[in-house]
C-alpha cells in the first residue's frame, strides 16, 4: 500500500515538476504575443503542426476543446492517451472501476503499481505526466442515466469506451438530447466497432443498436464489451451481424429518396428523429430490416 | 519591406514547422523572408513551401517565399 501510494505521490510531484519547469520556460516567449502558441507548445506538438492539414487555428481550438472519455480500459487508455498527447485542453475522464492485475496487459494507462486504485486516479496520473499543459478532470464515478446529463453537458466531444450497454444507451442518450458529437467504440474479441454520431445529422448508438443482445455479458463483468475475455458464439455473430448498421452504412443507404420516403423512425430513438419523410435513420424501418436480414444485405453497399 | 523570419537556431522539421505557421498568419501574396542554415534546412524548407503551394525563390541562405 505504502510503495503504491509512494508511486502515485512521485508520480504526480514529477508531473507537477515538469509543468512548472514548462511555465518558467514559456514566461518569456519569443514569438509575438500575438502568436497563438507559446514556444512549449510548438515543440511539443510540433510534428502534427507539420501536417498540411493541421496548423494554428486547429491546434489553437483543441486547446480550447473540452472532450469526455467514457472508460479507461483497453480502449479507453489510448484514447485518452493520444488525445492528451494531441493537446486536447481539458479531457474528462470517467471510469468508477479499480485497476486489477487482469486488466494490465491491454489497458495501457495503467501499471502493475496501481492494482486497487481507482482507474480514474491512475489514468489522471499517467496522463497529467504525458501532458502537464492540459487540464485532467478525473470522475470517479459509474455513468447512468441520472447523472448522464450533467457529465455531458458543455463537451465538445464524447468518446464512450465503456465497458456496458446500459452505459452506452445512457451515453448516446445524453449526447443527443445535448446535441454533443459521440464516438462509440467497442471491442470484443478480434472484432470491433467504431461509430461516430452527430446528434441530428446522422444515426446514433440507438438507431443501429435498437436493443441490448439478449446473450449479452453482464454489465458489471469486466470488459464485457472491450477485451479479449471470451464470448458467446452467439452473442458475436449477432455483433457482427448488427456491425452492418454502422452510422456509414446508415448514412449511405439513407441519404437516397427511397429511403427516406420509407424510413419511419422509431419515436422511442434518443436521437430524437422523427419518422416519415426526411428522417435520415431508422434501424428499425422495414426497407432497413430487410436490408439487414436479406440476401447480401449488408447496408454499406458500395462502400 | 518582406516580412522575415529567422529559422537558423531550428533543425528539421521545426524548421518548416515554423515557416509553415508564420505564412499561415499572412495574407495570400505577402512575402515572406527566412534565414536559414546552410545543409538540410536549405533544402528541406523551399521544398515544403513549394510542395504546399507558395511560391519559392532561394538566394544564397534566404529563401523568399509568397504566400499562396
Amino acid at each position: 500500500m505504502n510503495s503504491r501510494r509512494g508511486f502515485l505521490r512521485d508520480l504526480a510531484a514529477a508531473a507537477a515538476q515538469v509543468g512548472s519547469a514548462a511555465r518558467e520556460a514559456t514566461a518569456e516567449p519569443v514569438a509575438p504575443a500575438s502568436f497563438p502558441l507559446s514556444d512549449a507548445e510548438l515543440d511539443r506538438y510540433g510534428r502534427q503542426l507539420a501536417l498540411p492539414e493541421w496548423g494554428l487555428a486547429q491546434q489553437a481550438a483543441l486547446r480550447e476543446a473540452r472532450v469526455l472519455v467514457v472508460g479507461t480500459g483497453a480502449l479507453g487508455s489510448p484514447v485518452a492517451l493520444y488525445l492528451a498527447g494531441a493537446g486536447v485542453g481539458r479531457l474528462g475522464i470517467l471510469d468508477d472501476d479499480a485497476v486489477e492485475l487482469s486488466n494490465l496487459h491491454r489497458q495501457l494507462l495503467h501499471f502493475t503499481p496501481d492494482v486497487g486504485v481507482p482507474k480514474a486516479a491512475s489514468a489522471a496520473a499517467k496522463l497529467r505526466f504525458l501532458n502537464p499543459d492540459i487540464v485532467i478532470e478525473p470522475y470517479q464515478v459509474r455513468l447512468e442515466p441520472a447523472n448522464a446529463g450533467a457529465l455531458v453537458e458543455g463537451q465538445d466531444l464524447v468518446v464512450d469506451c465503456s465497458d456496458a450497454f446500459a452505459t452506452r444507451y445512457a451515453v448516446n442518450a445524453a449526447c443527443c438530447a445535448a446535441r454533443v458529437p459521440l464516438v462509440e467504440a467497442g471491442v470484443s474479441g478480434f472484432t470491433g466497432l467504431v461509430m461516430s454520431v452527430r446528434p441530428g445529422e446522422t444515426a446514433c448508438y440507438r438507431c443501429a443498436f435498437p436493443a441490448e443482445p439478449a446473450d449479452a455479458p453482464a454489465s458489471a463483468q469486466p470488459g464485457a464489451s472491450a477485451g479479449s475475455g471470451r464470448r458467446p458464439a452467439s452473442w458475436v455473430r449477432s455483433r457482427r451481424s448488427r456491425r452492418c448498421a454502422c452510422s456509414a452504412g446508415w448514412r449511405a443507404r439513407c441519404s437516397t429518396a427511397s429511403c427516406r420516403s420509407t424510413c419511419s423512425a422509431p419515436r422511442s430513438c434518443a436521437c430524437g428523429r422523427r419518422g416519415g419523410r426526411g428522417a435520415p435513420t431508422a434501424a428499425r424501418c422495414d426497407a432497413a430490416r430487410a436490408a439487414q436480414t436479406g440476401p447480401g444485405g449488408h447496408g454499406v453497399r458500395g462502400h | 519591406m518582406a516580412r522575415t523570419l529567422d529559422i537558423t537556431a531550428f533543425t528539421c522539421p521545426m524548421t518548416w514547422v515554423r515557416t509553415k505557421l508564420e505564412l499561415e498568419r499572412m495574407a495570400p501574396g505577402e512575402a515572406l523572408e527566412v534565414r536559414c542554415r546552410e545543409g538540410e534546412a536549405l533544402e528541406n524548407v523551399p521544398r515544403s513551401a513549394a510542395a504546399a503551394g507558395h511560391a519559392v525563390e532561394v538566394q544564397g541562405t534566404t529563401i523568399r517565399i509568397v504566400r499562396a
